[in-house]
């Protein structure tokens, strides 16, 4: 269930360029399923920042952030034992298959950390997982360490040699395969057209309450008007009109 | 302990605080933080006869003393709240609700105000001619008082519930705007909606919200907010509830010592969902330290 939690910040560190990696303190795992996101209450902002999960563990709630105004630039300046005010989990999460399949993860920038969260759980039920990331430039690649870690199977695209993760995956004959998506709209967007019928994808947008009740965040969807923190982020793919 | 009761048009609330329309939804999205039947009331989303999907994202922009939003009165419509919205919002809440009704015509006023008026839920009906973010419509009838009192009149023929009108501080003359509305009928003032705002981007120059102004509100307006409710308090008879950047319990004091009987609460639930419980919480002790037995003794303190 939805709540308020005082988490103390453990470390902090800047991981690429204008990236950071948030360790927070928590008493036992943080109850989150993959895809879901909280809302961290920043000093001296009114309103809080939406922030996906990139991964839990027995007494961690990890984030990676992009330093994108001045919100997320004085997240960067928090030091370890400082306590940020965390409201969560929120919105649903993606919805893994029930049977043992090979799944896509397909990723763009900083919309890859809730695929790290996904793909740990995807190979903890049993499932085959390929993933797919796209960066600009070879600088700016996260999460190559968790993936070797894993041992799973990972490819990454990089726009200064030319090539997007929607191109790679058509490169590599992966365009069958069901995927669960994060990352800039003209990717989603993209990938939609390109891939598998089946697909999951997880949108980013500017939220005033993060929990369903300003009506900030609504998107039209073909099951109408839907709110991005609460019945989002993640949508599957046959219910995104791409109007905006 | 102190009594928070207040009676707004004859009906009695348990107590003053009223979460505003628009930042409350229907009262579900806050059932993971406490029972919203804590509050006295509170007013569902501003609603049109007509469905509308609001205004495209960004909706949502930021200031050093709150928010701006241009949601747009995004809504189900008239219909779909009464047969859909109004029997769930039954289920978890058992006290009787404001019907913020919306419109962009005289008539759209009135087939709203006749759909909503016979609900058992509804208690008072939140005549909304102040929303700053639609175009045509909303806050063009709280500019003009010919305008406001033909809706107001419009209806009131139709309703049985009293009326009450969320005004706007755009109005060129506020008080003038109340006493006409009062002498029209209103039942009650809700002092006030947003402030029309401007946030532009700092990279691009260029306006954040999809609708270029929006709706400013938060804890930033209240000083401006007090100071109407404390203009127009000596200027009419009915009730006025405050609705302006309220955020604890001395907010809501301060607020009803300007003159309001009852206080809207928006801005500051969005930011911390509990604030609301928070604010009930301080209140009797706030009661206990003045040393008053009846929060509604406090209303208009400030010219007694």
């Amino acid at each position: 269930m939805t709540s308020l939690f005082s988490l103390p910040i453990l470390s902090q560190q800047r991981i690429a360029p204008g990236i950071y990696s948030l360790e927070l303190s928590t008493e036992g795992p943080f109850p989150a399923r993959p895809g879901q996101f909280v809302d961290l209450k920043i000093p001296g902002k009114m309103l809080r920042r939406p922030i996906s999960i990139t991964d839990i563990t027995e007494d961690r709630l990890i984030l990676t952030y992009r330093v994108a105004g001045e919100g997320t630039a004085i997240l960067s300046g928090m030091k370890p034992g400082e306590v940020l005010e965390t409201l969560g989990p929120l919105g649903q999460g993606f919805v893994l298959p029930e049977e043992s399949s090979h799944l896509l993860m397909v990723g763009g920038g900083i919309g890859t950390p809730p695929l790290i969260y996904l793909a740990k759980e995807a190979l903890r039920q049993g499932h085959q997982v390929t993933v797919l990331f796209g960066f600009r430039s070879p600088a700016d690649t996260l999460f190559q360490e968790e993936l070797k870690a894993m041992g799973v199977d990972y490819h990454f695209a990089y726009d200064s040699e030319g090539e997007n993760v929607v191109q790679l995956m058509q490169r590599l004959g992966l365009d069958d395969l069901p995927f669960f998506a994060c990352g800039p709209m003209p990717m989603l967007k993209a990938l939609c057209k390109a891939g598998s019928s089946d697909g999951q994808c997880s949108l980013e947008a500017r939220m005033g309450c993060g929990f369903g009740a300003c009506m900030g965040c609504s998107i039209k969807t073909r099951n109408g008007m839907q709110r991005v923190c609460k019945e989002g982020p993640v949508f599957s793919k046959e219910v995104l009109l791409w109007e905006t | 302990m102190g009594n928070l009761n207040v009676v707004l048009s004859g009906q009695e609330i348990k107590n003053p605080l009223i979460p505003a329309s628009g930042a409350f939804g229907y009262g579900m999205d806050f059932l993971d933080f406490w029972d919203v039947n804590e509050v006295g009331s509170f007013s569902i989303k501003g609603t049109t006869i007509l469905p509308r999907e609001g205004n495209p994202l960004p909706r949502i922009a930021e200031y050093e003393g709150g928010m701006l939003n241009c949601v747009g009165l995004q809504n189900p419509g008239a219909e779909a709240v009464r047969n859909e919205i109004l029997p769930e919002l039954r289920k978890i809440y058992h006290g009787k609700v404001f019907a913020n009704i919306s419109g962009f015509s005289i008539e759209d006023y009135e087939k709203c105000a006749e759909i909503l008026d016979p609900d058992p839920s509804v208690g008072w009906l939140e005549l909304n001619i102040s929303c700053p973010n639609v175009h045509g419509g909303g806050m063009a009838f709280g500019t003009d008082p010919d305008n406001a009192v033909a809706v107001l009149k419009a209806v009131k023929a139709v309703s049985t519930k009293p009326v009450y009108v969320k005004c706007t501080p755009q109005a060129p003359d506020l008080t003038y705007m109340c006493q006409a509305l009062e002498q029209a009928g209103a039942d009650g003032l809700v002092l006030l909606n947003t402030y029309l705002g401007l946030r532009l981007d700092y990279r691009t120059g260029k306006p954040i919200l999809s609708n270029t102004t929006g709706g400013v509100s938060g804890p930033g307006i209240f000083p401006l907010v007090l100071q109407k409710i404390y203009q127009i308090y000596p200027k009419v008879q009915i009730p006025i509830i405050g609705c302006g950047g309220v955020s604890t319990a001395r907010d809501v004091i301060e607020m009803m010592s300007a003159g309001a009987a009852a206080v809207e609460i928006g801005t500051a639930g969005l930011i911390d969902p509990m604030s609301v419980p928070k604010i009930l919480q301080d209140l009797p002790r706030c009661l206990e330290e003045l040393g008053v037995s009846n929060i509604s003794d406090l209303t208009g303190r400030a010219f007694k």
